[in-house]
């Protein structure tokens, strides 16, 4: 059983089953908690809505320069003759739970099946990606997080389109970025993002920030460590990205039947 | 013989919410490796009171649950509390008539097992590294015991003898 549950996708079913069942028990768990954070969301709202409101009208200003550009970018890519990329259904979710293994890094949101959320789905934070769903109950889902070290996550770095991994390396350790030499243009601070490459996450979502790179040019591979941009352990709001009627993204067009690998 | 098979699942359902009930943000990961493992003792406690209601095949599906809501391999806990029950059983009598020390010393062994063998499980799964802080949970599981034998031994009492 436990060979067929890692190697196979035929429990995935059982799973949901027993996601279910035990899904009252962690919104149970989760109470203590809920209610805590009621009490100082109701300390914190008043002066919260002051500054919302100041922070919506300037988002507000911006957002109007970013659809001129949107409309600027799909001419651009009409005359190049691109695929527009087409983003899912975004859900907000609260985080109901963590897993009590230190070993795993996954998290428990609380919507599932029953509000659309399906295996795979990309999961994000304001601040980055989050990781991606492996688990759904009816009422409620589990996410893997990109530092767990079943997770790799395929990245671009932003300022010159390096192409590279970021694998986790276990709860609260930062991102191993592997297969990299010393001819490559790594820095210090550089940000990785979604490269899309591999079809499970949608392009250009903030990764990770570069936070050391070790070896000579005598060494064959540098060693990089990257900083999860989410802070993983303190998030209580995540947004999931469903794909519309659950048909593989555009973005997952294979470039190479070679290439079309299920990364993680 | 219904009863304690009802006060086992119910006395469950408040181990796996205690196994589950998040450390407070701040706390580190680390932290995770001094947890309890709540439905191990509460297992334990009915396997030895009532072995006549509480048997291997409840022990699998409590597994089962326990594996769902901590999100392991299907079957990781399933197996290794089959094995615990298997234990319970046979020794159940035996068990009965140690004192308290002696019952917290059978859970640690019990529970160190239980660990190893997920430790390995993991290894093969997914190459993960052995770490020496396995270690803590069947040390803080064992101080739990009496904690959970002073708690269900009156209901135990309340539900009548066992055969």
């Amino acid at each position: 059983m436990v060979i067929a549950d890692h190697r196979t996708t035929a429990l995935d079913t059982v799973r949901t089953v027993f996601a279910t069942a035990v899904s009252p028990l962690i919104y149970t768990a989760h109470l203590p908690y809920a209610g805590l954070a009621l009490l100082s969301q109701w300390r914190a709202t008043s002066e919260d809505n002051a500054r919302l409101s100041r922070e919506l009208s300037r988002q507000a200003i911006a957002l109007q320069r970013l659809s001129a550009l949107e409309a600027e970018n799909a001419r651009l890519r009409a005359l190049l003759g691109s695929a527009e990329r087409v983003v899912g259904r975004e859900r907000f979710a609260a985080v109901i739970g963590v897993t009590p293994d230190p070993r795993r890094s996954q998290l428990i949101v609380d919507r599932g099946d029953g509000q659309g959320i399906g295996l795979g789905d990309a999961v994000l934070g304001a601040e980055g990606l989050v990781g991606q769903i492996i688990e759904t109950g009816a009422l409620s889902a589990r996410v893997l997080l990109i530092d767990d070290l079943a997770h790799s996550t395929p990245v671009v770095v932003l300022r010159n389109g390096l192409r590279a991994l970021a694998q986790g390396q276990g709860p609260g350790a930062p991102l191993s970025v592997p297969y990299l030499s010393s001819q490559d243009d790594i820095r210090l601070g550089d940000v990785l993002v979604t490269s899309g490459l591999g079809g499970r996450f949608p392009p250009g979502y903030p990764v990770a920030r570069v936070v050391a790179v070790e070896g000579s040019t005598s060494d064959a591979f540098l060693a990089v460590r990257a900083e999860p941009m989410a802070p993983l352990r303190r998030l209580q709001d995540v947004v999931v990205l469903s794909v519309a009627g659950g048909k593989r993204p555009p973005w997952d067009r294979p470039l190479a039947p070679a290439l079309r690998r299920d990364e993680s | 013989m219904a009863r304690p098979l009802l006060a086992f699942w119910l006395t469950l359902g408040v181990a796996l919410v205690l196994t589950v009930v998040a450390l407070p943000p701040l706390a580190p990961p680390a932290l995770g490796w001094f947890r309890p493992q709540w439905a191990v003792l509460v297992l334990l406690f009915w396997v030895m009171t009532a072995p006549e209601a509480v048997g291997m095949v409840s022990a699998w599906v409590a597994g089962l649950l326990v594996d769902s809501v901590t999100g392991s391999l299907l079957g990781q806990h399933a197996l290794t509390y089959v094995l615990i029950a298997w234990a319970g059983l046979s020794l159940h009598q035996r068990l009965r008539m140690y004192s308290l020390v002696q019952q917290a010393l059978i859970v640690f062994l019990t529970v160190l097992g239980a660990e190893v063998l997920a430790a390995l499980l993991l290894r093969l799964a997914r190459g993960q590294a052995f770490s020496l802080a396995l270690l803590w949970a069947p040390v803080v599981t064992a101080l739990c015991w009496p904690l959970v034998y002073g708690a269900l031994a009156p209901l135990r009492r309340w539900l009548g003898p066992s055969l």
